[in-house]
Parts: structure tokens; C-alpha cells; sequence
């Protein structure tokens, strides 16, 4: 996993308790003061990644509480209304940076919008095939559970999570391709688009899967 | 020149050092905690009582009695006893629908969807009433820590809504607290179940209270409290259990009673109040007599109840809270045997079928060591104490229970943040305007889980304006939706092409408006004194009665001893001390009653002459 602490850009002094260097843009590694931000860091920014696909979900969950004690807004209720107000900003980005770095579509959907890939309302196109092998999954599922054939319904299931899986892999290849500019950037970000309006269908697929076998929820 | 005592400069540094007090305010009951060293505890007055009920009663002379005393005005006042408040705070007309039909006290539909209670010629918000608990937990505790008690950490149910959650809030307000953190009551129970001790690992906590239900799974590790997810049912508790054995009472007193003679108020207070006495006594006996005596003798109930029918009555209850785990458990992406502990919160978890289903789900021991009823404030002050700055190794990670998002065309919810997201957090939206030169748009928010709109929790409608004039489609509107630590939702919104920040009206669904709640900060204070008076005069009033009931009583036993002198003026004195019970002012009425004890001690000292010669004569013979 591609980890590395934050870039140092120019040395910043910290207002509160004067410490020359930090290593972080957004607070200060001595006193724990926040620094207002020039620009939105970006979700890999905040937790000191750069930018990639192959990530430590595990490790992704211990930085989040390392990081979460910088901003809590709990540590800063006896603070000024500014250093509030950067609390509950830095916090509310962490979270949702959080949200979506640790689910792998939601990440490769980001990282297409990093590198300046079209979003899925810019470009529709799915790959050959796919849509009729999805919507014949989605039968043979309804029709399963109709029959209350368990063993279908586990078997369909598990072919559902192997579409998924495969579409993954693949994403994780696109994604270190684009890392090592191996191949024209724009036809990865495409391939990966198309890969990415895929895995909508499957999620969508496995959403209603569940739907479907707990007719009561 | 004068002097300053030790006593002054302690007392006025004590009240310069203000405590930050942790407030449980539950349906049923109330109570503050504080941090004193390095352990929470909770706050114990002088008789040593802790809990104070929720309970407000408002007499014919406007005064406002909080807690036991209130309590104990139930039969006498139906009307005007106002309890299980938190039933009410932050709802619409629409939720409350079912339950209103058997309070003895009137509730009625006001403005907006908001509800208020009808105390005689007043029409009191569920903010307000809960301010009156407030205030007296308040006053409790700066009488039993000698300070002033201003910042408090209050709690509610993990499944509050932001309506619920601003409404307490605004309680607080008015009862003249700064509230500085909403704490969910399971996250609250945890802290005080995880502190100092090396526990880690993943814990369910399952709060069954008076009024609302919540279970929570939670991972605790190194200091670090984090919620993986939570679900409830605020329309859940021990309330519910009361009303089954009410059921039961009024469908077999219709046989011999009219539908009308079973909702008087007084009946209504009496049938809970006995529920409620025969659901406690089932915890500990196999039978129980559920049972009301009136006044009027016509109207009486009696019934053994036994626990296996009281267990019937309540069962689709309990295995609802089982279904609402399984849920929980699911969402946290977990199955029940990853639950390391289970830890049991609230009054109702004392229920011996509530005890045997969770065990039994669960497949494991259930922690009961902490007290169900107070381990929840005790965690609000610990929360307390670390927004002071204090146990700095603990950290809170809370999710929001709900789902929150916007009305779309077609009365469809759109989700923009969904249930169980770790808060602070926040999303955006893009608008634009579809007439030129457009200068507001409104949005309707909404939270819950359902598709429609019109299914979900409406929080209100939010007005953007002050968008610079522009063609139709022309302006780019990014709407930010911030829940804080609170769980309480922000709104900004800022038209990106010409960078301005539009302003924003809120209109609250069921809440208050800011000016209200200023207008009724401002009557909360300027009402105080005379609050406090008039619960003076009442009390001296009461005192007035003893003192008239003991000295019949004395007059009576010492006519053979007593000289007719001093009987005269005992009476006269007597006499005249009752006539002062009709006076307002609190000054004169303790004057009279000081100049009854001197008139009237002659007669005292009589007494215990005599009391201490029956001794003598007993000791000696």
C-alpha cells in the first residue's frame, strides 16, 4: 500500500504555540491548533495516501481514529468559534473521505473523478454483453426464490459476488496502469468508466437480491 | 471597613468554578451526574434521592411543582399533571395520534404540526414543560454541589430525530443551561460501562427506558468509542407494558362501565399509576394485584394479574426490541455471535421477560452490575468532562440513526446521508431556478428510511434566498448539509458563479422557531423568581397544615393537663396562624407561623414533660 505522509509544502508556523515544522497541512503536530485550508484537500490528502486503488481497508480504519482525534469536535469545545468551525469541517470531511475510500466502487468512482475521467452521466456505456448476462441473473434469482430453491438462490448468489469480484480485479489493474502510466491515460479512464457503470447494475443486483429473500424488511 | 469571611471568598471562588454537569432526562425519570476526580457520580440530595421523576403539576395558583411532590398531585390533578413529556418533545400532531386518547392531561393540535399541552388558560410546548424538569434537576444539583450549574451535557435516545433532538436543545435554553453536547443514551451508557476498565471488544447496548427503546452496537478499543450502528423505536418502553395492562383493565371495565366513565382523567391517572405499581411488582412475585380504589366508590377495579398473562401481553413488544438487534447487528455487518458483551440500560431491562429473550438471543450472560437507571447519566458526565478537557484518552464516534435527505419531484425521498454514517459528516446537492431572475428557492428535508416523502419525518422546509438575479437555469446553487456532534443538521448554501452566500429561513415542521425559543428564554427568566416564590408559598402552606394537624392533635391528648390558659391560647394562636394561610406574601406567612411555635410552646414543652414522665414511670415500674 502506497502510504506516505503529507508532501511538505512550505514550513508552516503554527500561530498557537509557534512550532516551526509540521508535517501536516491541517494541524499542528505540537499543539493540535487547526490551520485553515487554501484549497479542499482531496479524500486521499487527509488521510496522508496518495492517490491508488490497492488500499488496506484494515489500515484505512486505524488511521481514521488517529486522524478523528486531531479534528473531534469534542477536543476543541473550549476553543474559539474558529478553531470550532475547523473542527467540524475537518471532522465532516474526514468522515465522508472515510465513507468513501473504504468501499471499493465508491473509491475507484472517486479516483476516476481525480483523474479527470468522465462521471457516469457523461458516458453510459457498459461493456459488451453485460447488461443481458445481468438481466438474466436477475430472473433466474426471482425465479429461485418464487420456487424457494435455496440451493439456486446460493448458487446465483455466489455468481453475483464473482461478477463483482472480477470487476474489481480488473479495476485494481486499470488503476495501476494509470499509476504506472503504462497506456494511453484517457482509454484507461474510459475502460474504466464503462467497468464502473457495470458494477452499478451488480450492486444494484445485490441490493435487491436481499430485497427480494427478505420480503419483509 | 468590612470584613471578608474565609466563608465569603470560598463560596464566591466555588461559585466562580462552574461544574459541567451530565443530565439524563428520561420519560420517566430525571438526574444529573458529575465528574468528581476521576469517577463519575451521580447526584444525591440531602434525603439521599437521586432519581427525580418526570413529572410536572401545575396548580390553580400557577405554581409549578417538579418531580415526587408532582408525582403525588396525579390522582389529585389529573389534569394538570403533566408526565411522560418526552413522548411528546419534537413530534407532530400526526405521530401522537394513538397514544393521546388515554393521557388524562389535554394535548391539543397548534400551529405548524406543533402540539401543546392545555394547562387551564395556558397552552404549554413539550420544550417548555421539559424545561421545568430541567430547571428543577438544575437547581438540585447547584444545591448539592454549591455551585453554579449552567453547561450541561443532556442526553437522548440514539433514534431521536433532529426535530427531537432541537427540541430538547431548546429545553435546555429554557431552563437556562448551555447545552453543549446532545449525547445519544446507549453511547452515554457505554462510556460509563467502558471507563477504566480494559474493556474492548464489541459491545451491544440494549436501553429499554419508560418511553423509547435503542440498541446500539459499538466497538470499544484503546479509549475509542466508536458506534457501528444503531436502531430504535422512540414509541417503545415501559409506558407501552403500563398501557398493555391498561388495556386489560378497561376492556374488562367496559362490562360495567361506560366508554366515557374509563377515560376520566382521574380514572386515567388512577389505571396508570396502578399498571405501572403491578408491572414492577411482577419483576420480583409470580402474581400481582392490579387494582384501583376512587373516591367515588362506584368506580373500582380489581384483577390478580399473573406474570406468565403479563408476559402474553407484553411478548410481541419484547420480540420486536429482538427483531430491531438483528437489525442492528446486520447493519453493523456483524452476526450475533460477534457481540462480545451485552450491556442492559434503562428501567424496563429489570422486566424478567426482557432479561430471559435478550439472553437468550444474544446466547450470552448479560451485564446488569451497572445501575439500569442511572449508568446513562453518569456517561453524559463523563462526555462532560472530556468536552472540559478531561480524559483525554477517550474519543466518541457516533453515527446518525436516520437517514436524511430531500422532497424530489414526484414526492420522492432522495438520500444524501445515509443511516448509521459516523457524524460530523456532510453532503451537497446542486440547484439551479427555473423563472429568470428567481430570487429563493425552498427545499423540504426529510429523514428516515422510506421511499416517499410523505412517508418520512418531516424536518421543515429551508428558503434559500438572496440568489443574485439570473436567467432560468442560469444560477449554480450548492447546498451543504452538515450533521455535527449532535447529530443536529446545518444548512448552508452558496451560489458558486458569483460566490455569495445565500441566507437561509428555516421553517420547522413541528419545532420552534428561534424567536420562540428566545421569547420563552426571556419568560423562563423573568418568571424565575416568581417560580420559586410561588413554590415557597406553597410549602409554607403545607408546613402551616402539619403544624394544624399536630397541634389538634396535642390539644386533644393534654386537655387534662394542659391549663385552660394555655389552651385558650394555643387555640386563639391556633386560630389566627389558619387565617394567615390565606396570605400571599411568604414573608408574613413564615411571621405567622414562627409567632404560632412561640405562642404555642408552652404547650410543647407540656408535652414532653409528659412524654418523658410516661417514661420514667414505665422505666421505673
Amino acid at each position: 500500500m502506497a502510504v506516505e505522509s503529507m508532501p511538505s509544502t512550505e514550513a508552516t508556523t503554527c500561530p498557537n504555540c509557534e512550532q516551526k515544522e509540521g508535517d501536516h497541512p491541517l494541524f499542528c503536530t505540537g499543539c493540535g491548533h487547526l490551520f485553515p485550508e487554501d484549497e479542499g484537500a482531496n479524500h486521499f490528502a487527509l488521510f496522508g495516501l496518495t492517490p491508488s486503488f490497492d488500499i488496506d481497508e484494515g489500515e484505512l480504519e486505524l488511521k481514521l481514529i488517529d486522524i478523528s482525534r486531531r479534528f473531534h469536535p469534542d477536543f476543541f469545545a473550549t476553543s474559539d468559534a474558529e478553531q470550532q468551525k475547523l473542527s467540524l469541517q475537518y471532522s465532516a470531511s474526514l468522515n465522508t473521505a472515510h465513507q468513501v475510500l473504504r468501499d471499493p466502487f465508491e473509491r475507484a468512482e472517486y479516483l476516476v473523478q481525480l483523474f479527470g475521467g468522465k462521471q457516469s452521466s457523461e458516458d453510459k456505456s457498459i461493456p459488451e454483453g453485460f447488461l443481458q448476462k445481468t438481466m438474466l441473473l436477475r430472473m433466474k434469482l426471482e425465479e429461485a426464490v418464487e420456487d424457494n430453491d435455496e440451493s439456486a438462490i446460493d448458487a446465483l448468489n455466489q455468481q453475483v459476488i464473482n461478477e463483482s469480484e472480477e470487476l474489481l480485479r480488473g479495476m485494481s489493474e486499470l488503476f495501476e496502469r494509470l499509476n504506472n502510466e503504462d497506456g494511453e491515460r484517457n482509454s484507461i479512464l474510459a475502460q474504466a468508466r464503462m467497468d464502473l457503470n457495470a458494477t452499478k447494475y451488480i450492486r444494484n443486483l445485490i441490493h435487491d437480491s436481499s430485497g427480494l429473500q427478505r420480503p419483509d424488511a | 471597613m468590612a470584613l471578608v469571611t474565609i466563608e465569603d471568598l470560598t463560596s464566591a471562588a466555588k461559585a466562580h468554578k462552574e461544574a459541567v454537569v451530565g443530565i439524563d432526562l428520561g420519560t420517566t425519570f430525571s438526574l444529573a451526574a458529575y465528574v468528581d476526580g476521576d469517577e463519575p457520580e451521580v447526584i444525591r440530595d440531602e434525603d439521599g434521592q437521586v432519581l427525580v421523576p418526570s413529572v410536572v403539576s401545575f396548580t390553580d395558583e400557577n405554581a409549578v411543582i417538579v418531580g415526587w411532590p408532582a408525582r403525588e398531585r396525579g390522582l389529585l390533578d389529573p389534569e394538570h399533571t403533566v408526565f411522560s413529556v418526552k413522548r411528546l418533545i419534537g413530534r407532530g400532531q400526526d405521530d401522537l395520534a394513538k397514544d393521546l386518547g388515554l393521557l388524562p392531561y389535554q394535548v391539543e393540535d397548534a400551529e405548524r404540526k406543533l402540539v401543546r399541552i392545555k394547562i387551564r388558560e395556558n397552552r404549554l410546548t413539550p420544550q417548555e414543560v421539559s424545561a421545568e424538569i430541567l430547571k428543577e434537576v438544575k437547581n438540585r444539583a447547584e444545591k448539592v454541589l454549591d455551585r453554579k450549574v449552567t453547561k450541561t451535557v443532556i442526553t437522548v435516545p440514539a433514534y431521536f430525530d433532529d426535530t427531537q433532538r432541537q427540541a430538547t436543545r431548546d429545553a435546555g435554553r429554557i431552563a437556562g443551561l448551555d447545552v453543549l453536547r446532545i449525547i445519544n443514551e446507549p453511547t452515554a451508557a457505554s462510556l460509563a460501562y467502558g471507563l477504566n476498565s480494559k474493556k474492548k471488544g464489541i459491545v451491544a447496548v440494549f436501553d429499554l427506558g419508560g418511553g423509547t427503546f435503542d440498541i446500539s452496537i459499538l466497538r470499544i478499543a484503546n479509549g475509542v468509542f466508536q458506534v457501528l450502528s444503531t436502531l430504535g423505536d422512540t414509541f417503545l418502553g415501559g409506558d407501552d407494558f403500563d398501557r398493555a395492562l391498561m388495556d386489560l383493565a378497561t376492556a374488562e371495565m367496559k362490562d360495567e362501565h361506560s366508554e366515557d366513565t374509563v377515560r376520566i382523567p382521574v380514572v386515567l391517572q388512577a389505571l396508570k399509576q396502578a399498571a405501572e405499581k403491578t408491572k414492577i411488582e411482577l419483576t420480583s412475585a409470580d402474581t400481582a394485584t392490579l387494582s384501583i380504589q376512587l373516591s367515588d366508590p362506584e368506580i373500582s377495579y380489581e384483577r390478580e394479574v399473573s406474570r406468565s398473562e403479563f408476559n402474553d401481553l407484553i411478548g410481541a413488544l419484547v420480540e420486536k426490541t429482538i427483531e430491531f438487534c438483528k437489525t442492528a447487528i446486520n447493519d453493523a455487518r456483524l452476526t450475533p455471535d460477534r457481540i462480545e458483551e451485552v450491556v442492559m440500560v434503562g428501567g424496563s431491562t429489570r422486566i424478567p421477560l426482557v432479561r430471559e429473550k435478550v439472553e437468550e438471543f444474544f446466547g450470552r450472560p448479560l451485564h446488569t452490575e451497572l445501575n439500569p437507571d442511572e449508568v446513562v447519566a453518569l456517561g453524559a458526565a463523563i462526555q462532560a468532562q472530556i468536552l472540559s478537557g478531561g480524559f483525554r484518552e477517550m474519543m466518541v464516534l457516533d453515527v446518525t440513526p436516520l437517514s436524511l435527505g430531500l422532497e424530489t419531484f414526484g414526492g420522492a425521498m432522495s438520500k444524501l446521508i445515509m443511516r448509521n454514517s459516523p457524524i460530523p459528516t456532510r453532503a451537497s446537492e446542486q440547484f439551479t431556478t427555473f423563472v429568470d431572475d428567481q430570487t429563493s428557492v425552498d427545499i423540504h428535508v426529510l429523514q428516515g428510511e422510506r421511499e416517499m416523502a410523505e412517508d418520512c419525518r418531516s424536518l421543515g422546509k429551508w428558503k434559500l434566498t438572496d440568489i443574485p438575479p439570473m436567467p432560468a437555469n442560469g444560477p449554480k446553487i450548492t447546498v451543504t448539509f452538515t450533521l455535527d456532534a449532535n447529530g443536529v443538521l446545518k444548512v448552508d448554501a452558496k451560489e458558486d458563479r458569483s460566490g455569495k452566500e445565500l441566507s437561509i429561513e428555516v421553517q420547522p415542521s413541528s419545532g420552534l422557531t428561534d424567536e420562540e425559543v428566545e421569547r420563552m428564554v426571556k419568560e423562563s427568566i423573568e418568571h424565575a423568581k416568581q417560580d420559586v416564590e410561588n413554590r415557597q408559598r406553597i410549602d409554607l402552606r403545607n408546613e402551616i397544615d402539619s403544624i394544624r394537624r399536630a397541634t389538634v392533635k396535642a390539644l386533644e391528648q393534654s386537655q387534662n393537663v394542659c391549663p385552660a390558659e394555655l389552651l385558650r391560647t394555643v387555640n386563639y394562636a391556633l386560630s389566627d396562624l389558619l387565617a394567615a394561610a390565606e396570605l400571599e406574601d411568604i414573608h408574613e406567612l413564615q411571621k405567622a407561623i414562627d409567632g404560632f411555635n412561640e405562642a404555642s410552646e408552652p404547650l410543647a414543652k407540656l408535652q414532653m414533660d409528659a412524654v418523658a414522665k410516661t417514661a420514667l414511670q414505665e422505666a421505673e415500674s
